[in-house]
């Protein structure tokens, strides 16, 4: 049983991390808080797995609902595509 | 394609480290003593706190100070994005002004509802349940504030404001909460207890339902203070960009 | 082998043949708004048909606390089955409004009645 929580840990960890080279590297920035959704929906898989729920329900909550539409309001004062 | 590059370097430098580590790891033998003592004593035992959560007796009694100063560091964020919003009075009136339309189609608001009753009842039950379940105040306020979130995004901001939910009474909601904290931690110096003590000046259990004494109040003010300070500040980000141009006098 | 088993097990299997469309019309179909669609089959069918297949299996086994999985189970379907259609209503609104996707189609209501 530990095996296969493992894992589903080692793969969730692996796209945490992928989702998160995206969105920091993405232009669009509409499109990077979505990939910050998912990674903060990966970590949130880890967190459960490691057996932490009072972290896991304030994290869900925060990282894909609040601070989510906290970037979107944002971006919608500023402009969408990042300009470097 | 660059981007490939950097993914796949990223992904085989993580790996390799994390092959290298779990070759030289040796697994932990024994519970760490200070776990021990939480596990034996956050219901039994002498220093119990009445609360057969741990996590939540830990969070509120015995790193109580901890959580204070954790509390007191994100409202003191909210209280600089508020001061950064600051409107007078007229201004502030003038952003009342609007019509609650409906901004997408009749079936999304109608589930919208839905869900919103949802989310207020679990809500709830995550923040007062804190002391006999995993959860607790601020996961209950995070997930209270998604509440007004969806409001919002279905109905736009006026909606809320015609209905009574405007950014004044929402800190006023907020520092009720606060107040609350404050007047339950010092609540134990009338009785010559100290500062934040629970047991065994708070009661036990009320109504055969264990209350983890001074826990279930820390919750329930949290809750509040949490749930209403995100919503103000999402009321005060959802005012329109023209708006804001008229109030700062930028030119288009 | 009682009857809920044999249901509940039917139901999931069709939940996976849903998952299993939804994925190929995602692939296949040619515009945002029937691969949309595709994908609401993805979630309804794939997503909350088994959880009510789950329901029907936790109530025919006797695991401890088999209430208590086949109550959250149901929930969740019934959740799923409520938000699922509403989140693509507002995908495909917001699409239409930003007039972003070239189609061609027959007729186009939202249009004329927006006119």
């Amino acid at each position: 049983m530990i095996e296969l929580h493992l894992t589903i840990l080692a793969i969730t960890a692996l796209i945490g991390l992928t989702f998160s080279y995206l969105a920091i590297t993405e232009k669009d920035l509409l499109k990077a808080v979505a990939y910050s959704a998912v990674q903060a929906i990966a970590y949130a898989i880890i967190f459960y797995l490691l057996m932490a729920p009072d972290i896991v329900l304030a994290y869900v909550a925060i990282a894909v609902g609040i601070y989510s539409a906290l970037l979107v309001f944002i971006i919608g004062k500023t402009e969408r595509y990042e300009v470097v | 394609m660059k981007r490939l590059i950097g993914l796949i370097i990223i992904l085989t430098i993580t790996l390799g480290v994390a092959y290298y580590v779990s070759q030289n790891l040796t697994p932990q033998k024994s519970l760490h003593p200070l776990g021990k003592f939480y596990l034996k004593n956050s219901y039994f035992g002498d220093y119990s706190a009445k609360s057969p959560e741990a996590v939540t007796s830990i969070v509120w009694d015995y790193r109580g100070l901890d959580t204070l100063f954790e509390t007191a560091v994100f409202f003191i964020a909210i209280i600089g994005s508020l001061t950064l919003f600051r409107l007078s009075k007229e201004q502030s009136e003038e952003a009342k002004q609007g019509e609650p339309k409906r901004e997408l189609p009749e079936p999304v608001c109608a589930v919208t509802k839905i869900i919103v009753a949802m989310i207020l009842a679990v809500s709830a039950s995550i923040a007062l349940h804190g002391q006999l379940t995993p959860g607790g105040g601020f996961q209950g306020g995070s997930a209270l504030a998604v509440a007004p979130l969806l409001i919002i995004a279905a109905y736009s901001k006026y909606a809320l404001e015609k209905n009574g939910l405007d950014k004044t009474r929402a800190i006023i909601i907020r520092s009720i909460g606060l107040l609350g904290i404050a007047l339950t931690a010092l609540t134990p110096l009338l009785v010559k207890g100290y500062f934040m003590q629970n047991q065994p000046i708070f009661p036990g259990k009320a109504l055969g339902a264990p209350l983890g004494g001074s826990l279930v109040y820390y919750n329930l003010f949290e809750y509040l203070a949490v749930g209403a300070g995100f919503t103000a500040v999402f009321l005060l980000l959802s005012i329109p960009e023209e708006k804001f141009r008229k109030f700062l006098g930028v030119k288009q | 082998m009682s009857i809920l088993l044999t249901l509940g097990a039917i139901l999931i299997l069709t939940g996976g043949i849903c998952d299993l469309f939804g994925a190929i019309g995602l692939l296949k179909f040619p515009n945002f708004y029937v691969r949309l669609h595709a994908a609401t089959v993805g979630t309804i069918g794939g997503a909350a048909v088994p959880l009510f297949g789950v329901t029907l299996l936790a109530l025919g086994t006797d695991i401890p606390n088999k209430e208590a999985i086949a109550g959250a189970s149901l929930i969740t379907g019934m959740i799923i089955l409520l938000v699922a259609p509403a989140g693509a209503t507002a995908l495909a609104y917001a699409a239409h409004k930003a007039r972003i996707i070239e189609w061609k189609p027959k007729t186009d209501q939202l249009k004329e009645a927006r006119k």
